[in-house]
């Protein structure tokens, strides 16, 4: 079961030569444990509207970039800024989805009430509140289950409800961090498509984070493709498939296996 | 219904077969140390069936309680302090090991020679006895909190109370009270032991002027006694343990 995604998208195909707005301004950023490099030298930048995926070898410092980006962890050299505004804590315009939905998740919370939790410390109205957590549970399939706590739900489900608790916080911009990596096959596949149906509906800029290949040229408008430590930027390449995508018919086409090949040998991989 | 049959029903039934034993292997006993358990009873009867309860229970209940609080006051708060400076833990561990493997009983001679014969004395050592499993608990517990969650809390923005409240506080509670039923029994012993040193009441108090005066039935109505309050206690304990960790853990509603 494939539900058609993205609705009315054209990819951009050559990002630096416009006006837009970027989202996530990255310029040298640099990290390291101790003696060991573990980031270096990154610059990328990620438009309003975006989809961008960023895969990396197994092992290499995306955790530690993720981290870095989203102002988890301090990083030594170079700048992040993120809608404007130079990094140096969380910053309130950000959105993050985790790969470990179960822990991220507050078991002792309804799945309302873990959407609601990060809103009621936002400078908005309870009713306001209430009407974001209720949209964003709807917009995700899970209007139904909103009084449930999350371990009664499957993990597929769960990792929805971490969705709709960044999509109810209104980030600029949304990290997800291999967000379905978790997830059996088919869940994967649903989780795909309502990844796509949301960013197409709601104008979101996302950067998603990913090990698997074909996810990434799935949903992505580029890929960012990542080095080993010392992680470093290998390619950006730009995924010129239609949209809307379609689990079945985008697969299928010649240029998906073109990029495919091109992804694998640039992580390094020897066909 | 088997829940009541081996929760209720077994247990009594064989404390009664058991005291029952007790009756009839102790009933024609003339030895001045085991004297008949009808003579224990009614020695329980005159002693804490009547107005003595209040003059030599209650002091003893009313300090274990006193130095019981202080004791998770100053155990939860240091506790949680410690548990949040990840970095303190090698500056602080070995000191805390060290303090909680002290022998309470042992810090009672130089206690008394600091803080004297008086409740203060006693309410101190008791306190400073219970103190180490709960702040040790404590430090467990908040540390036990997963990172992930808290890369959660501040990816979203939750203010600290915000966090400590629906992140750490859930987390903790369990390990805390897990401490706190572990602290209860040393607080009962440093309790009996400090009023057996020093005092004039209490029930410790009353043991050590009974046995010393080989009044024996008294002496081992006030150990039955304190085995009933023991038992009391730990229930109350528990069913609190329970009732807190439905409001604020794993399965709290809101």
């Amino acid at each position: 079961m494939t539900e058609t995604a993205g609705l009315s998208r054209t990819s951009p195909s050559s990002p630096d030569k416009d006006d837009r707005v970027a989202i996530l301004e990255v310029d040298g950023l640099r990290k390291s444990y101790g003696s060991e490099l573990v980031l270096e030298d990154i610059t990328l930048r990620i438009f309003e509207g975006e989809l961008v995926s960023i895969v990396g070898p197994s092992g290499c410092g995306k955790t530690t970039m993720l981290r870095c980006l989203s102002g988890l962890l301090p990083h030594e050299g170079g700048t992040v800024r993120i809608a404007g505004e130079e990094v140096t804590g969380p910053p309130d315009t950000l959105g993050l989805v985790f790969q470990d939905y179960s822990r991220s998740l507050l078991p002792w919370l309804s799945v309302a009430d873990n959407v609601r939790l990060p809103l009621r410390y936002k400078p908005i109205s309870k009713k306001e509140a209430e009407e974001r957590t209720a949209e964003a549970l709807e917009s995700v399939g899970l209007a139904a289950h909103t009084r449930k706590k999350p371990w009664q739900l499957s993990g597929g489900m769960q990792q929805r409800v971490a969705i709709a608790r960044a999509l109810a916080y209104h980030p600029r911009l949304l990290l997800m961090d291999e967000p379905f990596a978790s997830v059996d096959a088919q869940t994967r596949v649903e989780l795909e498509d309502l990844t796509l149906r949301l960013w197409a509906e709601r104008d979101m800029t996302i950067a998603f984070v990913t090990h698997d290949i074909d996810e990434a040229i799935y949903l992505g408008g580029r890929i960012v493709v990542l080095t080993r430590t010392p992680t470093t930027i290998r390619e950006v390449m730009p995924v010129d498939l239609p949209r809307p995508r379609d689990q079945i018919a985008t697969k299928a086409l010649d240029e998906f296996g073109r990029l495919r090949a091109s992804v694998f040998t640039a992580l390094g991989h020897h066909q | 219904m088997k829940r009541l049959m081996y929760g209720v029903v077994v247990p009594a039934l064989v404390t009664l077969a058991v005291a029952g034993l007790w009756w009839v292997l102790s009933a024609s006993s003339t030895s001045l140390f085991f004297p008949p358990l009808r003579d224990i009873l009614s020695a329980f009867a005159t002693n804490w069936l009547s107005a003595d309860f209040a003059s030599m229970v209650l002091p003893s209940l009313w300090r274990v309680g006193l130095g019981m609080l202080i004791g998770i006051v100053a155990g939860v708060g240091v506790g949680a302090a410690i548990g949040s400076v990840r970095r303190a833990e090698p500056y602080v561990k070995p000191q805390l090991e060290f303090m909680r493997a002290l022998p309470p009983i042992l810090i009672l001679p130089p206690m008394i020679l600091v803080l004297g014969t008086g409740d203060g004395m006693k309410i101190g050592v008791i306190a400073a006895s219970a103190v180490w499993p709960i702040l040790l608990a404590t430090v467990d517990g908040v540390r036990s909190l997963e990172p992930v969650r808290d890369d959660m809390g501040r990816v979203f923005g939750l203010p600290w109370r915000a966090r400590f409240r629906w992140m750490i506080l859930p987390t903790a509670v369990p390990h805390i009270w897990s401490g706190v039923r572990a602290a209860l029994p040393i607080a009962f012993v440093v309790m009996v032991a400090s009023e057996y040193y020093s005092s004039v009441n209490g029930i410790g108090y009353f043991v050590s002027q009974t046995s010393t005066s080989f009044r024996l039935a008294d002496m081992w109505s006030a150990v039955v006694l304190l085995g009933l309050i023991g038992v009391v206690l730990n229930t109350l304990v528990a069913v609190a343990g329970r009732r807190l960790d439905k409001k604020f853990g794993e399965n709290a509603h809101d």
